[in-house]
């Protein structure tokens, strides 16, 4: 039983391979699957972090970051809320004083730059305003490998879109089982980056 | 009595045993102090990037507090960390000034599940390397005594790599090896164009490619490069204990595994001069128990090893057991090296289809076919090729749609070379018992004090010089990395406290890992080393293992033991 279940897997390229993944581990006894899903999410009933204005802030500025094009952006995905989320759950102290920091930096710029609060701006200039912002502090990051508050909160929202299920199959490229490894292919194959 | 030997130890060199030993017809017992793992149904290797706790990441007042050492390692995430111990459970102490990393797990299979499979044989140059400059004490063997067990080993793990015919790094038995990136193949033609006498190849590692008989009903299949190995492999595509040689075992009958036993002493009897039996604390409820055997092998790793034999004290011992030399603590070695990256722009057509969980190889050139600059021994480079992706994004300026375009291509390759360097043994780097602290269990806990020394810094410089240079002649750039500690323990290859020798007076242990002082005491992991090579150990660990089992169970046939 086994053992044809390998053949399988080596001799069977035309099979999605995630499905053959699954039906892999239900033969190696595994019922392990389903319970760890489960328990992995990092998000139902999770509590948030930020307070209501610093996420309005956030929301925005995921989604300049990332936004739909012929793929869906940061709001579909959820971004915003992962990261909320994943802040209320991973980050220390320092690290959540540091962000809090670096978004009420953010906010506070715009002020200073147009004379209105932020969320009043035009998308255009909000838009703007966030490439000023990003280019200034990812510059002031780069001489040292350190992460600084900025590059940690750019990191968390291109990580919460890019290794999301969409963000990983549909803009970029993903397979959960690739089979042997092809080491020297035309890049015309893939199409795109790999995810991972 | 109810076993023929005792095996303390579930990992790299006590799954060897057990497996070597049930398949010979003796009895036997392996003595794990941590909790039982099920292969396949317990490892995390089936989530998905988005199914990740906290994408990967453990939460750092949870490094902060339980994790402080094992966090700093690169294998540490949230779908890898039940592999590790918490510190905070597991104390060991260490000179202020002078840290020690110490990186390990307690569970069935130990760090085979997590090793980074990487598999080298020790050619003579190493062997005669302690006769040849004076440091450490002369190995009791050569290459040739270990060659036949080197090819037991390989052939029954599966090692994936390409014969290369170079006398510091002898060929195996291998399987097809992983194949290699468009921009390694132009790095491996620079570096034969510009360094005659060094040679990029691929790693040899210990994942199936062309699956044999014997590894198909062991229920392992070929690698599927997805690269999630240290998370566990539910494929049996990389070499552990619980994915080959306990199985081997578990199927002639003749093996017993007693998990969550912590090994607190080997009980001697001076009458028969003789180990008599193995006492263990149950790690759940601390209560005490012996179990008896005509022989003992310790493998439970380097540290652990010497922290049971020097605990198992007596009238007779009063050093440690074994330890009649004053050898049992000392020569403490690890590699060390650091990393080095470049860059290129060439074949950006080119790409891969998959997760290659490996990378290539430049095995030892210095004080073989080049000079060694003031130093002794040498160093080999592990080298890693990929296309770097969004992450770039991160440090790059750049928003909104142009942002996510650009990320939509793979970016520059990169290459990554992680230098291994040859340490000396040193008296002085040491494993003792700390005078009052005890764990949970009232075990001393162990003291690490342990160095680098004139030697290693040399080699470290020409390591990185060497690294530069190539990366630079080949048109990459290149930079030295700050990744990891640099700290002695930081390549997580201790070994070398109870070393092989010649003489009892120097050594603990003889030409077949039987120690000096007492008829039936093996030790065959890490501890055993009389010097370090350059080349990642567990190889040399498992072929080890696998001769004195043989040794064993001919004395035991032979009515000698």
């Amino acid at each position: 039983m086994k053992q044809a279940s390998e053949d399988n897997m080596q001799r069977g390229p035309n099979l999605d391979r995630r499905d053959l993944m699954k039906y892999a581990l239900y033969l190696l006894g595994s019922s392990a699957v389903a319970t760890t899903l489960a328990s992995c999410a990092p998000g139902a009933g999770a509590e948030t972090y930020f307070s209501a204005s610093r996420r309005a802030v956030l929301d925005d500025m995921a989604d300049l970051m990332i936004p739909e094009t012929d793929t869906p952006g940061a709001r579909t995905v959820g971004v915003a809320d992962y990261v909320d989320r994943m802040v209320a759950k991973w980050a220390s102290k320092e690290t959540r004083d540091e962000l809090d920091q670096v978004l009420d930096e953010f906010r506070d710029a715009a002020r200073e730059g147009n004379g209105e609060s932020y969320l009043e701006l035009e998308a255009s200039q909000r838009l703007a305003h966030l490439k000023t912002f990003d280019a200034t502090r990812v510059a002031g990051a780069s001489r040292s490998l350190a992460p600084s508050p900025y590059t940690t909160l750019k990191e968390l929202l291109l990580t919460a879109y890019y290794l999301s299920e969409i963000g990983a199959t549909q803009e970029l490229r993903y397979e959960a089982v690739p089979g042997p490894f092809r080491g020297d292919i035309p890049l015309s194959e893939v199409g795109r980056a790999w995810a991972v | 009595m109810d076993f023929d030997v005792i095996v303390v130890g579930s990992g790299m060199t006590g799954g060897w045993a057990a497996k070597e030993l049930t398949e010979q017809g003796f009895k036997v017992l392996v003595l794990e102090r941590g909790r039982r793992l099920e292969h396949a149904a317990d490892y995390t290797d089936h989530l998905q990037p988005w199914e990740l706790e906290n994408r990967g990441k453990v939460p750092e007042d949870e490094c902060a507090e339980h994790y402080a050492v094992q966090s700093t390692l690169y294998a540490f995430d949230s779908a890898t960390k039940h592999y590790w111990v918490k510190d905070s459970e597991h104390p060991y102490s260490t000179p202020e000034d002078r840290p020690f990393m110490w990186y390990r797990g307690y569970h069935l299979g130990g760090r085979s599940i997590m090793w980074g499979r990487q598999s080298y044989r020790l050619s003579d140059i190493d062997f005669e390397a302690n006769k040849r400059d004076g440091h450490g004490a002369d190995w009791p063997i050569r290459y040739a005594d270990l060659a036949p067990w080197y090819d037991r080993v390989e052939r029954f793990i599966g090692v994936a790599g390409t014969r290369e015919g170079m006398p510091q790094l002898p060929d195996g038995q291998f399987q097809r090896p992983l194949e290699v990136t468009a921009i390694e193949k132009d790095f491996q033609s620079k570096i034969a164009r510009q360094f005659p006498g060094r040679r990029l190849f691929p790693a040899r590692v210990a994942h199936l490619t062309e699956p044999t008989e014997e590894q198909l009903e062991l229920g392992r299949g070929a690698c599927q490069s997805r690269s999630v190995c240290a998370r566990g492999c539910s494929f049996g595509a990389y070499f552990s204990s619980l994915s080959g040689t306990l199985p081997a075992a578990e199927r002639t009958g003749n093996l017993t595994i007693v998990t969550d036993a912590i090994v607190e002493r080997v009980i001697y009897d001076p009458t028969t001069r003789r180990a008599k039996s193995v006492q263990v604390i149950d790690a759940n409820t601390k209560e005490k128990r012996t179990y008896e055997a005509r022989v003992v092998f310790m493998c439970a790793s380097a540290i652990a090893t010497t922290q049971i034999l020097l605990n198992s004290g007596s009238e007779a011992f009063p050093n440690g057991l074994a330890n009649r030399s004053d050898q049992v603590g000392r020569n403490l070695m690890d590699h060390f090296g650091g990393l080095y990256a470049g860059f290129s722009t060439n074949h950006m057509d080119r790409y891969y289809h998959g997760r290659r969980p490996s990378g290539g190889y430049i095995p030892r050139y210095r004080n073989v076919t080049e000079s060694g600059e003031g130093f002794v021994r040498g160093f080999g480079f592990q080298t890693m090729t990929m296309r770097s992706n969004w992450t770039n994004g991160v440090r790059q300026p750049g928003v909104g749609a142009e942002l996510k375009e650009g990320l939509r291509q793979p970016g520059p390759w990169r290459v990554i070379m992680s230098g291994f360097g040859e340490m000396l043994p040193y008296s002085n780097n040491r494993v003792t018992l700390h005078a009052s602290r005890r764990d949970q269990w009232g075990m001393p806990i162990v003291h690490i004090d342990c160095v680098h020394g004139e030697n290693e810094r040399k080699i470290k410089e020409c390591m990185e010089k060497d690294a530069l240079e190539m990366l630079g002649a080949a048109g990459y750039g290149g930079q030295t990395v700050p990744f990891g500690t640099s700290a002695p323990g930081d390549k997580i290859h201790e070994m070398g406290t109870a070393r092989m020798g010649r003489e009892p007076m120097t050594s603990v242990l003889n030409a077949h890992n039987h120690a000096h002082d007492i008829d039936n005491l093996y030790i065959t992991d890490g501890a055993s080393m009389a010097s370090s090579g350059c080349q990642n150990p567990s190889l040399t660990y498992m072929a080890l293992t696998a001769r004195a089992a043989h040794h064993a169970g001919d004395r035991l046939r032979a009515g000698t033991l």
